[in-house]
């Protein structure tokens, strides 16, 4: 066994070091290679520690050893944490990348999934779904999706055109949009009495501690957006150089923009209605990558994948270790986070 | 052969009519400018040519063959196009944005291989932008990104070139050097070349021919000298325009006449 790991690495190592592999295959494996181990550290972080006290020597036992552990000890990691950092690392996945995607096709870096209010606008579709009485998959998800595209839709009808005014204007609407659903999740909510609705912080500020582990596979449906979204690296690298440039360089524009959006808002409503509302995700972790990466997508998309879920993990680890009684939703700290973040963009932007 | 064959192509919005009736032939290895007064559809034209815009009416033909039959990579692989307004808060550096044009030539998941880094290297000495390579493109002057962007598009190995107005906003110098390397472009290397362009001077010592165009019509086509006279330019323009020779050769030069010369004339 432990053979087979050496060799494995050892595999990789070379593959990364040989002259004739592709730059930007090396750098691609490299930063997965670190991110990955970054991610599998968070995720030990994430179960190992919790309000029922750490559980580093046991959960090592477990994994290393197969040890027949104290059985609740069991449960609380595997019935408790694992579904909560799965979650916690699909969500943040997901989001970041929703974010790179939007902020890719609009040229707008401020642009984020949450911000946009389409997040919002799937949050409501997944409340009336609920409210129907539809099954979590794939009933309640759909709705969220036609939530989600029907506000992407009047978002991006408000930014058309190429006034400088459209740009704030696209921020401007997002904001609104916000505002209205917010009120909307919480009339909706006020309506009812029935607890599958869960409570209004939960859609509001996000709370990753709803998950069962039967609703996890529903989680499993982003994986083919994320894999659609990574096949199009190429293209939005020419997006950014303009639509027409793009066009003339072979891409067809408008129908990668129609599966960019459709597959980003597909995965981020699945997410929202496990989740909730958890904002900024999108806005703080592609900005990292991008500072530290560049903008080339083949990079920047598995950057954001697995650092935005071990992100919201670490996040979430916070949101249930800091309180000193019960938890907090996990948005309070990602909009700690990335609001003052978002600040800083608009007064850098300013010039 | 012809790279360009344009006949009868006329475009409109509803009764509004863009471009109407236009026809030449753009043989290969040309320098080949279209010229005309703001709104004159130069650059519809050329979007034409490119594959953004599809006419109304009319036949279009891109190496003697119509735009339809090409699919858009194919297209992208024989006609390269740099725009009138390129992006300048790009992230990119500069080698990697030449590299961008490889992009037809490759798969949706292939990788660029040395041959393709060799051919973004030969793009940018052909462009003098070597010496940039590492730089950001928010970093550069508008003539040093204006080459970049040519750059990019002769990276992408072109049998035609289009570009709108890429000398605009540079300084003479800037301007002469970048008109040196296409014609160089087009003599050493067979690319044909058809540029938009206010520069009536500019084009009248580098282009082999010209199409002026005028409110959507067809105003005149031909060598400079037969192109750029005294009667077609004031027809068109709308203004006082002298033509004279130019000092440097058997080319024509143009000047406008300001109102306070006007009494003098």
């Amino acid at each position: 066994m432990k053979y087979l790991w050496v060799s494995f690495i050892r595999s990789l190592l070379l593959i990364i070091m040989s002259t004739d592999f592709s730059h930007i295959y090396k750098k691609i494996l490299l930063t997965v290679l670190v991110l990955g181990l970054l991610l599998i550290l968070a995720a030990g972080l994430g179960l190992g520690i919790g309000p029922a006290g750490s559980m580093w020597v046991r959960l090592w036992e477990m994994i290393i050893y197969k040890s027949a552990a104290d059985p609740m000890d069991k449960a609380i990691i595997w019935q408790i944490r694992m579904p909560r950092v799965v979650l916690a690392a699909v969500a943040g996945g997901t989001l970041a990348l929703g974010g790179l995607v939007f902020q890719a096709l609009l040229r707008n870096p401020l642009a984020e999934p949450y911000i946009l209010g389409i997040s919002g606008g799937s949050a409501v579709g997944a409340i009336l779904g609920m409210f129907a009485g539809l099954s979590v998959f794939p009933g309640v998800s759909l709705t969220a999706f036609l939530g989600s595209m029907i506000t992407m839709v009047l978002v991006l009808g408000l930014a058309r055109g190429k006034s400088p005014l459209s740009k704030h204007s696209l921020i401007l609407g997002g904001v609104m949009m916000n505002a209205f659903f917010g009120a909307m999740i919480m009339f909706l909510i006020s309506l009812s009495q029935d607890a599958q609705l869960r409570n209004i912080l939960f859609w509001l500020m996000g709370d990753l501690s709803m998950i069962s582990t039967e609703h996890l596979p529903v989680l499993l449906s982003v994986l083919p957006c994320m894999a659609g979204i990574f096949l199009l690296a190429r293209p939005m690298n020419l997006l950014l150089l303009g639509r027409d440039t793009a066009s003339s360089m072979g891409v067809n524009v408008t129908l990668v923009i129609l599966i960019l959006l459709i597959l980003t808002s597909l995965m981020v409503s699945v997410v929202v209605s496990q989740s909730g509302l958890i904002g900024f995700v999108g806005l703080a972790v592609p900005h990292v990558f991008r500072l530290i990466l560049g903008p080339d997508h083949r990079l920047l998309i598995p950057s954001c994948l697995l650092g935005g879920a071990a992100f919201l993990i670490l996040c979430d680890l916070a949101a249930r270790t800091l309180p000193r009684e019960g938890e907090m939703p996990v948005g309070v700290i990602t909009a700690l986070i990335g609001a003052p973040l978002f600040i800083f963009l608009l007064w850098r932007s300013r010039a | 052969m012809n790279a360009v064959y344009v006949q009868n192509v006329s475009l409109s919005y509803g009764d509004q009519s863009i471009l109407s009736k236009v026809t030449c032939a753009v043989e290969k290895g040309e320098f080949f400018a279209v010229i005309g007064p703001n709104g004159a559809g130069k650059t519809t034209l050329l979007r034409l040519m490119a594959g953004l815009m599809v006419p109304t009416a009319g036949t279009l033909r891109i190496m003697e063959k119509p735009l339809k039959s090409y699919n858009r990579k194919d297209f992208a692989r024989r006609v390269a196009v740099v725009p009138q307004e390129v992006p300048f808060d790009l992230p990119f550096k500069v080698g990697e944005t030449v590299l961008l044009g490889r992009s037809p030539h490759l798969g949706l998941w292939e990788m660029e291989n040395s041959r393709d880094w060799d051919l973004a290297r030969e793009a940018m000495r052909t462009m003098d932008v070597s010496h940039l390579a590492a730089r950001r493109l928010s970093q550069l002057s508008g003539g040093e990104r204006q080459r970049v962007f040519i750059a990019r598009a002769i990276c992408q190995k072109p049998d035609l070139l289009l570009l709108d107005e890429p000398t605009a906003s540079l300084d003479p110098a800037h301007q002469v050097k970048i008109m040196d390397l296409m014609a160089r472009l087009c003599k050493e290397q067979g690319i044909t070349v058809v540029m938009v362009s206010h520069e009536l001077n500019l084009v009248a010592m580098y282009a082999d021919r010209l199409l002026l165009l005028n409110r959507g019509n067809q105003a005149g086509l031909g060598v400079p000298k037969n192109v750029l006279t005294r009667e077609l330019l004031e027809k068109c323009y709308g203004c006082g325009i002298i033509v004279e020779e130019n000092p440097l050769g058997q080319v024509p030069l143009v000047l406008p006449v300001p109102e306070k010369f006007k009494a003098s004339q």
